[in-house]
């Protein structure tokens, strides 16, 4: 009886703290939105202007993080570390099991370029800031592709998801077109994060304020890179090597983080401790 | 032309694309039949300007949905 009512009490509370996590994302990226807006007239060149608001981005992940840890949301780990090289630009790969997965990863590589959505682009409390950090748009793939592709040459370090949206639980990845066609027309490291959430929260048409039994465990595992050639024989060859990335992509991903995978993985009983974030 | 056309075109999507020869008809749906995705069409409108040296607008190959769609719009160009 009295361990139900401490169930019951824990579940409302994080259900406020999860409304407040929305509520402090959203006021957040309004008002960072607007610190852009300044720093463009103190900033007047370009790539320094939208190379600042990256990092502010990063920054305000980590923090909106750190908040929702506080507030008992969530907690997260991080393994891995030692497979990224902090003087290498990469094309960081991950599935997508929930809305907030890039948020981790924005916060963890900071300053980082990532894929958005064109809908995020109009988003009315982080249109503004997006666009001043001037991330790629979905929205027209001969952009995507020009874009992604020449930031990765450019030397620097591209967030995307391979599926395009959130994964469906319980079903292996399935990369899309785009990540692979970006990956063979830059050649570049691409680095695979494997990321968990245990219970699963925030997954593909649920309602925010269904949460889970219990706080969330987050874990973000990256895994050892691997070098992509740039393929240089025409459209032909372009589009086998992208076709096979596609498939090593899935087979990884299938064996790193298939179900049976998931469940053998024990979630240690403290919070996140990593110095990273 | 547009025989000449048609035939160019079924070359790159058997050659290049690897879609079953026979499945290119001029009513073929891009995408529903022949299992074009938007990376892939990006790509064919890059075949179809070294083909025939017309550059479609990305926005008007939004519109086309078959073969023969291809061919009309390559024609008005």
């Amino acid at each position: 009886m009295w361990h139900r009512l401490v169930i019951g009490l824990n579940r409302a509370w994080r259900l406020i703290a999860t409304a407040l996590s929305f509520a402090v994302f959203g006021i957040g990226g309004l008002i960072l939105g607007v610190v852009c807006m300044v720093l463009r007239v103190i900033i007047p060149d370009p790539a320094a202007y939208a190379q600042a608001a990256r990092r502010l981005v990063s920054r305000a992940f980590r923090l909106f993080v750190t908040f929702m840890s506080a507030v008992g949301v969530l907690r997260w780990r991080i393994e891995g570390l030692e497979h990224w090289r902090r003087d290498q630009c990469y094309l960081v790969v991950a599935n997508h099991p929930t809305l907030i997965d890039i948020v981790f990863l924005v916060g963890l590589f900071e300053g980082a370029d990532c894929v958005v959505k064109a809908g995020v682009l109009r988003n009315p409390f982080w249109g503004l800031l997006v666009r001043a950090a001037d991330y790629v748009s979905n929205e027209d793939p001969a952009v995507l592709l020009e874009e992604a592709a020449g930031r990765l040459r450019a030397g620097r370090t591209v967030v995307a998801f391979p599926e395009g949206t959130r994964t469906t639980p319980g079903q292996p990845l399935v990369a899309g077109p785009a990540v692979s066609a970006i990956a063979v027309r830059a050649g570049c490291a691409c680095l695979p994060v494997v990321i968990s959430c245990t219970p699963l929260t925030l997954y593909k048409n649920l309602a925010w304020h269904k949460v889970p039994p219990q706080r969330v465990d987050f874990c973000l595992r990256i895994c050892p890179s691997w070098e992509v050639p740039r393929a240089e024989g025409g459209m032909a060859d372009q589009r086998r090597a992208a076709r096979e990335f596609g498939r090593k992509l899935e087979e990884f991903y299938l064996r790193e983080s298939g179900p049976g995978r998931a469940v053998a993985r024990e979630v240690p009983d403290q919070a996140g401790v990593s110095p990273v974030l | 032309m547009s025989d000449e056309l048609f035939e160019k075109i079924r070359d790159v999507l058997s050659g290049e694309f690897e879609i079953p020869r026979e499945s290119i008809v001029l009513e073929a749906n891009l995408y529903q039949d022949l299992g074009i995705d938007s990376i892939d069409a990006v790509d064919l409108i890059v075949r179809l300007r070294e083909i025939t040296g017309k550059q479609v607008p990305p926005d008007r190959f939004k519109s086309v949905r078959t073969i023969g769609d291809v061919i009309a719009v390559l024609e008005t160009l």
